[in-house]
C-alpha cells in the first residue's frame, strides 16, 4: 500500500467509525456523568454493537495513519484530515438525505482542491 | 475555562499530540501495513513517543467534546481549521519540513472550505446533544 493510499485509508476508516459511534449512541440515548458510576455508563456504551465497531474501526485507522506518518511529512499529511468534513457531507446527503446547501457544496470543493494541491505538490 | 479557552486548549493538544506522533514515528523508522504487520506495529505501539502522543491527542479531543456540549458546532467548527496552519507552520519551524508555495495555498483553500461549511444554516432542528467530532 501506497503511503498516501494508507492515509486516505485511515481518513475513511475514522469516518465510518464516527458514523458507527453516532449510530450507536443514537440506540444508548442521552449520557449523563453526574449521578451514575463510570462503570454503568461504560457498560449501557459497550451495550451496543455499533459502539465496538466504531471504536475498533477507530483504532484500525489510528494503526494506518501511524504507518502513513512513518513515511510521509506531517505538513504534507495533516491535511487530508481535511477530507473527513467531505466525506460528512457526502454521507449527510445519501444516507441521511439532508440538504446540501451551494455553500456547502462550494467548502466541499475548496477542501477537496486545498488537498488536491498539497498532494500534487510534492 | 471560557469556551473560547477550552477550544484553543483543545485544538493545541490535538496538535501537539500529532507533533509527537510524528516524531515517535520517526524513531520508530518505515511502518507498513502488510505481511510483516505484527513486526512493525508493535514496536510503534510500545514506542513511548508514540503513546504520548495518543494520550495528548485523546486529551485534546476530551475538550472538544466538552466544548461542543456548550457551543454549537458552526461556532466551534472554524476554530478546528486553525490546527492545519499551525501544522504547516509547525512543520516547517520545528521538523524543517519545507513550506513551499502550494501548501500554503492549499492550506489556505481547506480553511476557507471547512469555514464555509460551518457557516451555512442547519435546516434540520438539532438533536439534543453535540452531533460529535470529525476531526
Amino acid at each position: 500500500m501506497t503511503p498516501v493510499a494508507l492515509t486516505l485509508s485511515s481518513v475513511l476508516l475514522g469516518v465510518v467509525g464516527q458514523l458507527l459511534l453516532k449510530a450507536g449512541m443514537g440506540r444508548v440515548g442521552p449520557l449523563r456523568l453526574g449521578g451514575t458510576s463510570a462503570v454503568a455508563v461504560a457498560r449501557r456504551m459497550f451495550s451496543v454493537p455499533q459502539v465496538w465497531g466504531g471504536l475498533s474501526l477507530y483504532g484500525v485507522a489510528m494503526l494506518f495513519w501511524l504507518a502513513a506518518l512513518s513515511r510521509l511529512e506531517l505538513s504534507y499529511v495533516y491535511p487530508f484530515l481535511s477530507l473527513s468534513y467531505v466525506l460528512i457531507v457526502l454521507a449527510a446527503r445519501l444516507f441521511l438525505r439532508e440538504a446540501v446547501s451551494p455553500t456547502r457544496v462550494a467548502g466541499v470543493a475548496a477542501i477537496c482542491l486545498g488537498v488536491f494541491l498539497i498532494a500534487r505538490g510534492s | 475555562m471560557k469556551t473560547l479557552g477550552l477550544i484553543l486548549l483543545s485544538g493545541v493538544l490535538a496538535v501537539t499530540g500529532q507533533f509527537i506522533l510524528k516524531l515517535g514515528m520517526a524513531s520508530v523508522g518505515p511502518m507498513t501495513l502488510g505481511v510483516d504487520t505484527l513486526a512493525t506495529v508493535v514496536p510503534a505501539v510500545v514506542n513511548p513517543l508514540v503513546v504520548l502522543g495518543l494520550l495528548v491527542y485523546v486529551s485534546g479531543t476530551f475538550f472538544w467534546l466538552l466544548v461542543l456540549s456548550r457551543v454549537d458546532l458552526s461556532y466551534a467548527y472554524p476554530f478546528a481549521s486553525l490546527n492545519y496552519i499551525v501544522v504547516l507552520l509547525g512543520s516547517w519551524l520545528l521538523l524543517g519540513e519545507q513550506l513551499s508555495l502550494v501548501r500554503m495555498v492549499g492550506v489556505l483553500s481547506i480553511c476557507l472550505g471547512v469555514w464555509a461549511i460551518s457557516r451555512t444554516p442547519n435546516r434540520t432542528a438539532a438533536p439534543a446533544g453535540p452531533r460529535g467530532s470529525v476531526r
